[in-house]
């Protein structure tokens, strides 16, 4: 008998914890999936109003990074040039000290070891990445 | 490619006469989701059945005194191993995590931990046979290592799945609310192409209606969806998707989902043919292949993508899976480049509510003059279900 009675404040207990849990969270719940990057991916009048170099480089991190790095949803918010500055990961005018572009396989060899286990960016994208971080505005 | 179509479809349309059943589990006699899970079409909270299934047909013996029937067994497949006591409500509790290693066997080797998963549930139910359901899900989100080091801000909970089911009949039921998508072999392995391509991996539910039927050796989902409503407008994709299977034999059954949606940006259209056989006494063959399309509405990006998927599993014994994996994809059909991952693996159950898997992934990037140097990972995964 005792036991059945905690069985069922042990239920009750549950319920009443997971349903105000359950409504509260709903609400404040993390939505980044597989469409998140679509209007940065798709858009070509997408990019930073503030810095004309942007669109092309994210793209190239869209399609070259995003891919392992959270099925695109790592980066959702660093949609302007100012807030990769803002995450630490780009140093403007500075490719060289830019965590960013050090994680960059080097298309001549040597930098870093990313993408991992894929080819090296194209030359062509490299420069892009390095041209962006380069002439930041206000670099 | 036009050489193996032949013999897929010669796989695909010859029944097995020894072969018996989901995804992987088929091969338990158990074809349809619906027997285990109250979604219809998989994943979520198991059913009182499914847990007792799991306890007693799917996980190992070896830790059980040989006095323990199977009836005990299952009873003690409940909540916190209990039998429930009571008819309305169930509450359930997942931990999924993965010791990740990449680059494994090289001196670059990283190793990480990562908290897949844990959650909780609560599923409500009414009317005789559990007609009228309520689920709903909410869980730790895990942060990418990544996107730690760029100091997003990353909500904590995620809800993957609160919905509400009524079946009619046995044979016919309604389902609305936040679920995944009706489309394709819903297999363990959110990174498979196959479900990375058509947008359908682990974070890719979505608001919807979808009707769930069974009849004539059928069995099929339509399903209406409208995006999840957590995000903007504007990137909602909002379409219809069809997942229809045949059963040949009891054993084996053929299939093929289509998918088209939209948003303010992308119109995405997907189809596959799939089938799933059972071997015998557990094992079973999976396989899927199938292309997505992605219509830019006004920029570029526009692409046809192509995957397959190929999975066995085999019994070694009660408990323990040897798996073999293969998964192919060309992102874009208009490139050259493509990528093959396969590998081994190993699933074993000790215990009821215990899943341990270890699975070898070689991956190699095809282009038209040149190809990758073969990279290793190494997963570890734990689950753990209450």
């Amino acid at each position: 008998m005792i036991s059945k009675i905690r069985h069922r404040s042990l239920h009750l207990a549950l319920l009443g914890v997971m349903i105000p849990v359950i409504i509260f969270a709903f609400g404040s719940c993390a939505n980044y999936n597989s469409n998140t990057f679509d209007a940065t991916a798709y858009l070509d009048t997408f990019g930073d109003p503030n810095d004309p170099n942007f669109a092309a480089s994210f793209k190239i991190i869209e399609e070259k990074c995003s891919w392992c790095h959270y099925h695109k949803g790592q980066y959702p918010s660093l949609i302007t040039s100012q807030r990769w500055v803002e995450s630490g990961q780009v140093v403007p005018g500075s490719p060289q000290t830019s965590p960013l572009f050090l994680k960059l396989k080097n298309p001549s060899g040597g930098g870093g070891n990313m993408p991992q286990d894929l080819p090296p960016l194209s030359s062509t994208e490299y420069s892009t990445i390095q041209s962006w971080i380069q002439n930041i505005p206000g670099s | 490619m036009r050489k193996l179509i032949p013999l897929l479809l010669i796989m695909i349309f010859t029944p097995l006469k020894e072969s018996k059943a989901y995804p992987q589990f088929i091969g338990h006699g158990y074809p349809s989701c619906l027997n285990c899970h109250y979604n219809p079409m998989g994943n979520g909270p198991l059913t009182d059945y499914g847990r007792a299934v799991g306890a007693t047909g799917i996980a190992s013996r070896m830790f059980y005194p040989s006095s323990w029937s199977e009836e005990k067994i299952g009873d003690s497949s409940g909540f916190l191993f209990r039998k429930p006591k009571q008819e309305v409500a169930r509450t359930q509790l997942n931990y999924r995590g993965l010791q990740m290693v990449q680059a494994f066997g090289t001196s670059n080797a990283k190793s990480s931990w990562i908290n897949m998963q844990g959650s909780g549930q609560l599923i409500l139910k009414f009317l005789n046979d559990d007609r009228l359901i309520m689920v709903g899900e909410i869980g730790y989100n895990p942060p990418s290592p990544q996107a730690r080091a760029a100091n997003q801000n990353q909500k904590i909970l995620r809800s993957r799945e609160h919905y509400v089911g009524y079946r009619f009949n046995p044979e016919f039921g309604v389902y609305a609310g936040f679920m995944d998508k009706a489309y394709g072999i819903r297999v363990a392995e959110h990174i498979a192409l196959s479900r990375v391509y058509t947008d359908n991996t682990q974070n890719d539910q979505t608001h919807g209606v979808m009707i769930h039927g069974l009849a004539g050796g059928f069995e099929g989902a339509l399903h209406a969806f409208f995006g999840s409503m957590f995000q903007s407008a504007d990137i909602r994709q909002k379409g219809v998707s069809l997942q229809l299977e045949r059963e040949v034999n009891n054993d084996h059954r053929i299939g093929f989902s289509f998918l088209n949606s939209k948003n303010d940006y992308i119109g995405v259209t997907s189809y596959g043919a799939h089938s799933r056989i059972s071997l015998n006494d557990g094992s079973a063959l999976m396989f899927e292949f199938g292309q997505n399309h992605r219509n830019a509405k006004s920029g570029s990006g526009s692409r046809i993508s192509r995957y397959g998927l190929l999975q066995t599993f085999s019994k070694a014994t009660q408990g323990l899976y040897l798996i073999a994996n293969i998964d192919y994809g060309k992102t874009d059909l208009s490139q050259e480049s493509s990528v093959l991952r396969w590998g081994p693996g190993i699933q074993f159950f000790p215990i009821q509510k215990v899943e341990l898997r270890a699975d070898l992934y070689n991956s190699r990037v095809f282009n038209e003059n040149s190809t990758s140097l073969d990279s290793w990972m190494l997963l570890l995964q734990t689950h753990i279900w209450l």
